[in-house]
């Protein structure tokens, strides 16, 4: 590129007033170390940007979402808990009308503090939740009865089998975007530990780029080693906060990680299609979160901040973060207590063959059996149509004749074969348990002649099940043929 | 299993060639190279123990001195990059080095970058058997492995093996578009590999030229901005085959010294070299037989004789056509009728692979490929090649006919000549393939869009300091800040606390693709019998003159009519058909001048207006230029009569782009100096324009490494107030003969350009020199398809014309005697 202009730019560049972000937008002054003004920004010059309409060169790939902000203002922050006594802000003060020309209008929106540490600092907010309060149907207080096993991967390097909430930190994110990678960024971690009989949430927030160092600083020091509860925090949140802290020389240490998501992707695998958290919160908790910012609009929400310093929307950040975090709680008391009994608290039949697939991960199959047992129509005094059941008394059949237990084994085959449509598995089963576990060929034959009548010649099936036949058709000659 | 192979067979034939009394005369040479002995030398006297014994197992007692060079530079920690035909064993320069590092520090990693996925497999299975005869080890599950890892991180590796390979491969196989995409921006989960990096090894480094090659210079220095960042510094050991400035070229690459290797010491058969030009068919006119029907009579002789042959083809079109001639061959019988299959972008990975392996095991006996083949995809050896046409440069060339050539044992290359301007010129000048240095390569790393594109991605990984903005840090261009500062103004990233930080809800990498400038394909739907499957992909710039409507487009020699072209949506249906004809399709450009950026004498011109440049300056100019393109119409050819049976309108939108260009505007002194249009008339001075622009066309493509079609020509004026194009009816010249100064231009026919014209222009005298030389040379009484034309085309005056416009441009550009003779001699100096 041309040196003349190079060094028109370096010569005009010093001069030139910081951009002009916008007709209504202030200009927010902030604390140190964020001083944009004094940045000297080198000056577009008219012929590069005229080369580069002209290439067509595209800055961006596409416009990211945006409410807009002046619809902000109007809309009302509900709250959801009734502060702790301690509390510092409530949600539904809305800011008197000056605080939006004041420079640390978020500070007081959301009531945070500066912390500092040796890299730096960045805005802090802690609030306190009695366990007594109610986070939809049910106290969080709940949680606190049913410590969760862990499944082997969840251990972490110490081996801890059950994790009692007291012990672990609630962790959420809100980042700059879902695409991963090094340049999405954790603007506000959101973490929740039980202290005494309050639920603490801690929320550490990026007023811009240069407090990340002193944000995961304290991060880390806070969580320290203990364990962690993410929902979906293990593809996402963690790798992310891992890749931050690396870019910033870190290393954090191994710990035992209870993911929510999975066990709500078992435990209420037929009754619901989505197992998002707002979804959960809905059916599960019982909670309706009324006015919030939706996900999606939380990247674009801090990137207007940072133009604009107004913290109307990015305050709204701040409370979807909390809910998420108080919501992992309530969730995490949820499994705990259907772990705890789960015949008693599954509602839905559906529910259980989830349920006792998350029992025989974590090494429960006698619970397991019993949970699916359970949700049998016959026991239970459901009224429960058998073709609904074929899917536990298939898992059932499987588990029975594991445990050695033939004869029930059976049953439950036979239930599933006679259920409805025709089943080739339970056919099989039914067939193999005949013939190799009850020794009774003539009705082993009769199972398997059935299958034939449903299967088309030539098909695997139908040659497995012909050989089937053809040997039992022999064993039967030869202990009838002597008798002849 | 390796089917025998025939030496015989392949000396019969080139004495059949040379008998032949239709070829005999045709022969315009033909060069023997003796078998060469290998030159060794010893083991290094520092290599690890346990590696001489495995490389024991793998039948070396000895390295080549090539492969000791490398090893001797690159253990020294100096880039390297080494020069070395087919099969003389580059894969031991890198991988030698590589494994001492790895033995010495198995906590050593190394990244291997390979232009295509294919290249990778291949290169992990030879490397994982030296690290099992290195250090053997035992697996967790008891299976025999070695200590050492190497494995391939592409698209097709599963997500579950994925962490593996970041935490346990000792050396990561990948290619350019997945570091760009999936390594890089998520470098801290590669933490790994990236503060252990010892050596990146860059294979096949002469197929990162254009486009591809300046993405590539891009994404090698946000490569080493990572390495910088996790503490290591990578030495880069490049493979490449022969170009003539492969030092320069890799230093503009890595932008940093290279040390060069340029002389292998692998030893080599008998290999044979012949160049024929077609009879001439009707000497008035200076036409030739055909190309296309002599390389198929060559081809023909080599596989009735079970000769294993290759036949490269210029085009897509014509490797289809070939493909079909061939296959015809052998339609008639009826038993063990030899495999014959056509090669080329677009055909899809699993019909490739097939071809690969086909040609390996010796199954396939011929195969037709376009330049796809020309990398070091392994094939395996063949024993005969033939290219039809020259392929536009020395080194493709030599790569090409590099495909047939064993260690022991006979084997030809036969290169069919064209009657164009730059086929001529080599028949008259064969020494030019066969002695001169190939040709040069280059890239333009700071091409706009790509560096814009690269400096996002670059922003997303690490954010970028002032000083490395301010001080050059990120490659050679100067206006980053700035370019970041425009970047900002979109919101795209925020500069804070002195860096520059990434600043979106995306992931840049995602949406740009290394081997395009503008990234968007084609996709060919077959719609026979409503299968709607999709048959193959077409590049954006190719879909213009391949899938417009009523083409005829041919893959594995099967016939598909475009029925339909939708455009927005980049498909193509097709419907298979048995047609009797081809399509060749007719498009025309038109070039204006935006920025001059050098003129003739060297002078900085840069800023300076395009209307500035009057008659009375220099004529010779570079800078940058809007094109508009336009295809028009096609031609439907008729398969072995070459008839033409009709035309077809093409009705597809305009192109603009915006690129780099080298020109030539004839002032009015020189005009007037020719006797236009007293003497004159300017319809002969256009016809002369044209043949002259053909020739410097070809010429052009010549001095420089390229295919013809990455660089366009065009006549025009600076303004696009008119152009010239023999297809476009009409001559549009209502220009006032006071204002006519006609101009030449060359151009990078890709967006952005890709460092053709920059190259070019420092060498607008030898280019003349070059076309006053052929002029002179060319048998022709007044124009042919060798020179300016054929006659009736260009008209009587044509060629005298060129011959004295040239002398007089010459005369303007280098008024000193210049060094006019080189060009005809040894055009490179």
């Amino acid at each position: 590129m041309d040196s003349d202009r190079i060094r028109r730019i370096l010569s005009d560049g010093a001069a030139a007033p910081p951009a002009d972000d916008g007709p209504k937008l202030r200009q927010v002054r902030r604390d140190e170390p964020i001083r944009r003004a004094e940045v000297v920004r080198a000056r577009l010059d008219d012929a590069l940007r005229a080369r580069l309409e002209a290439l067509g060169v595209r800055p961006a790939a596409r416009i990211p979402p945006r409410l807009p902000l002046a619809a902000d203002a109007e809309t009302p922050l509900h709250t959801l808990h009734p502060p702790a006594s301690d509390a510092r802000f409530d949600w539904d003060a809305m800011p008197p009308p000056g605080a939006l020309d004041d420079p640390t209008a978020l500070e007081t929106l959301v009531g945070a503090t500066t912390r500092t540490t040796p890299e730096g600092s960045f805005l802090q907010v802690e609030r306190r939740i009695a366990l007594s309060a109610a986070h939809g149907a049910h106290p969080l207080a709940a949680a606190l009865k049913y410590p969760i096993p862990l499944r082997a991967h969840e251990r972490g390097p110490c081996g801890r089998e059950r994790l009692d909430p007291r012990e672990a930190v609630f962790l959420d994110t809100e980042t700059t975007g879902l695409a991963g990678g090094t340049g999405t960024v954790a603007f506000l971690v959101g973490a929740g530990w039980i202290e005494d009989d309050a639920f603490v949430v801690r929320q550490y927030f990026m007023r811009d780029y240069p407090d990340e160092g002193a944000l995961l600083t304290a991060v880390a020091a806070d969580i320290d080693e203990r364990p962690l509860v993410s929902f979906n925090g293990r593809s996402f949140d963690w790798p992310l906060l891992t890749t931050r802290w690396r870019m910033h020389r870190r290393q954090a240490p191994r710990r035992a990680h209870f993911d929510l998501l999975p066990p709500a992707r078992r435990l209420w695998s037929s009754t619901l299609h989505s197992h998002s958290l707002g979804v959960l919160e809905r059916h599960v908790l019982g909670l309706e979160r009324g006015e919030d910012l939706p996900g999606y609009l939380i990247p674009s929400a801090w990137f207007d901040y940072l133009r604009t310093g107004w913290g109307g929307t990015i305050a709204r950040a701040f409370r979807h973060n909390e809910i998420d975090v108080v919501s992992m709680l309530a969730l995490f008391a949820r499994v705990g207590a259907i772990l705890d009994d789960p015949i008693g608290r599954v509602d839905a039949p559906g529910d259980r063959l989830g349920t006792a697939r998350l029992l025989l991960d974590l090494g429960q199959p006698a619970r397991a059996r019993a949970c699916l047992e359970a949700g049998l129509g016959a026991r239970a005094g459901l009224d429960t149509p058998p073709a609904d059941e074929r899917p536990l008394r298939r898992l059932l059949g499987r588990l029975c004749r594991q445990a050695g237990e033939h004869a029930e084994a059976l049953t439950h085959w036979q239930a599933v074969a006679r259920a409805g449509t025709f089943d080739e598995e339970a056919h099989e089963q039914v067939a193999m348990l005949y013939e190799h576990r009850l020794k009774d060929h003539t009705a082993a034959l009769e199972w398997t002649e059935a299958a034939l009548g449903h299967l088309v010649e030539g098909t695997r099936a139908y040659e497995a099940f012909a050989h089937r036949a053809g040997r039992l058709q022999r064993r039967l000659g030869r202990t009838s043929g002597p008798q002849a | 299993m390796i089917a025998p192979r025939d030496s015989d067979g392949v000396r019969r034939v080139i004495h059949d060639l040379t008998v032949d009394p239709g070829l005999r005369d045709c022969i315009v040479a033909h060069r023997v190279l003796p078998a060469e002995e290998a030159r060794y030398a010893d083991l290094p006297s520092d290599l690890d123990p346990r590696l001489v014994p495995a490389l024991a197992t793998r039948g070396i007692a000895q390295l080549y001195t090539h492969q000791r060079a490398a090893y001797d530079h690159a253990t020294a920690g100096r880039h390297v990059v080494v020069v070395t035909p087919t099969a003389s064993g580059k894969t031991l320069c890198y991988n030698l080095p590589v494994l001492q590092a790895l033995l010495e520090d198995p906590g050593s990693r190394a990244l291997y970058l390979f232009p295509t996925k294919a290249l990778s497999r291949d290169q992990a299975a030879e490397l994982l058997a030296l690290m099992q005869a290195a250090a053997p080890g035992t697996h967790e599950d008891g299976s025999e492995g070695s200590l050492l890892g190497t494995a391939v991180y592409d698209g097709d590796t599963p997500p579950s093996e994925r962490r593996v390979v970041r935490d346990r491969a000792h050396v990561v196989m990948s290619n350019p578009d997945m570091l760009h995409s999936a390594i890089l921006p998520h470098h801290a989960r590669w933490m790994r590999l990236f503060e252990n990096l010892k050596y990146v090894v860059l294979d096949e480094l002469h197929t990162y030229r254009g486009v591809f090659g300046s993405h590539l210079a891009n994404v090698i220095r946000r490569l080493r901005r990572v390495c910088r960042f996790h503490g290591s510094d990578p030495v880069f050991i490049c493979s490449s085959a022969t170009i003539a400035n492969a030092r320069e070229f890799a230093e503009s690459l890595l932008e940093t010294p290279v040390e060069l290797v340029g002389e292998h010491g692998a030893p080599l058969g008998e290999r044979h070299f012949l160049m024929i030009n077609p009879p001439i068919a009707n000497a008035a006119l200076g036409l030739r037989a055909s190309y296309l029907g002599v390389a198929r009579r060559v081809a023909s002789r080599f596989l009735e004789q079970a000769v294993h042959t290759i036949v490269f083809c210029g085009s897509r079109t014509v490797t289809e056509v070939m493909t079909k001639y061939l296959k015809d061959l052998f339609r008639s019988r009826v038993d063990r009728k030899p495999r014959v299959v056509g090669y080329r972008g677009g055909y899809l990975p699993g019909e490739r692979r097939d071809i690969e392996r086909g040609l390996r095991d010796g199954s396939i006996l011929g195969v037709v490929s376009t330049n796809a083949l020309e990398l070091g995809i392994d094939i395996g050896s063949l024993d005969a090649c033939v290219i039809a046409g020259y392929p536009g440069t020395v080194a493709s060339t030599r790569q090409q006919a590099g495909r047939a050539g064993r260690r022991q044992g006979a084997s030809v290359g036969v290169l069919v000549l064209r009657s164009h301007p730059l086929d001529q010129y080599i028949a008259d000048h064969p020494e030019f393939v066969l002695d001169a240095s190939p040709e040069e390569a280059h890239l333009n790393a700071d091409n706009l869009q790509i560096l814009v594109s690269h400096l996002k991605c670059a922003a997303f990984e690490l954010p970028i300091e002032d000083a490395e903005a301010a001080g050059g840090a990120f490659g050679r261009s100067e206006d980053i800040a700035a370019l970041l500062a425009w970047l900002e103004e979109h919101g795209v990233v925020r500069h804070t606390g002195g860096r520059w930080h990434w600043s979106a809800d995306s992931y840049p990498a995602t949406d740009i693709s290394l081997r395009s400038v503008t990234s968007t394909n084609f996709v060919v739907v077959d719609t026979t019998r409503n299968q709607n499957e999709v048959i193959a992909e077409v590049d954006y710039s190719w879909a213009f003159t391949t899938l417009y409507e009523g083409a005829i487009y041919m893959l594995q020699s099967e016939q598909y009519h475009v029925d339909k072209l939708d455009w927005d949506r980049r498909k193509a249906f097709v419907r298979k058909v048995e047609s009797e004809y081809y399509t060749d399709a007719l498009s025309y450009a038109k070039v204006k001048v935006l920025h001059v950026l050098r003129s003739a004498r060297g002078a900085d011109a840069r800023g300076a207006d395009a209307q500035g440049a009057d008659g009375g300056g220099s004529s010779a100019e570079y800078g940058e230029v809007e094109v508009v393109r336009k295809a028009i119409g096609y031609k439907k050819i008729k398969f072995y009569t070459q008839e033409n049976l009709g035309w077809g309108d093409i009705l597809l939108p305009e192109d603009t782009y915006h690129t780099q260009s080298s020109w030539l505007t004839i002032p009015q002194p020189i005009i007037a100096a020719l006797g236009v249009p007293d003497r004159v008339p300017q319809s002969d001075l256009i016809d002369a324009l044209h043949g002259l622009a053909n020739l410097l066309h070809g010429l052009a493509s010549l001095l420089l490494m390229c295919d013809g079609r990455d660089l366009g020509v065009v006549i025009g004026d600076q303004r696009r107030d008119w152009f010239l194009h023999p297809t476009v009816p009409g001559r549009p010249v209502d220009v006032p003969p006071d204002q006519f100064e006609p101009t030449i231009f060359l151009y990078d026919q890709y967006s952005g350009g890709i460092g053709l014209a920059e190259a070019l222009h420092p060498r607008f005298g030898e280019l003349l020199t070059g076309a006053l030389s052929r002029l002179g040379a060319c048998a022709c009484a007044r124009g042919c398809p060798a020179c300016v034309g054929p006659e009736q085309e260009v008209g009587p005056r044509a060629k005298g014309l060129a011959a004295r416009l040239t002398q007089l441009l010459l005369a303007e550009l280098a008024p000193a005697p210049a060094p006019e003779a080189e060009l005809a001699d040894t055009p490179h100096r």
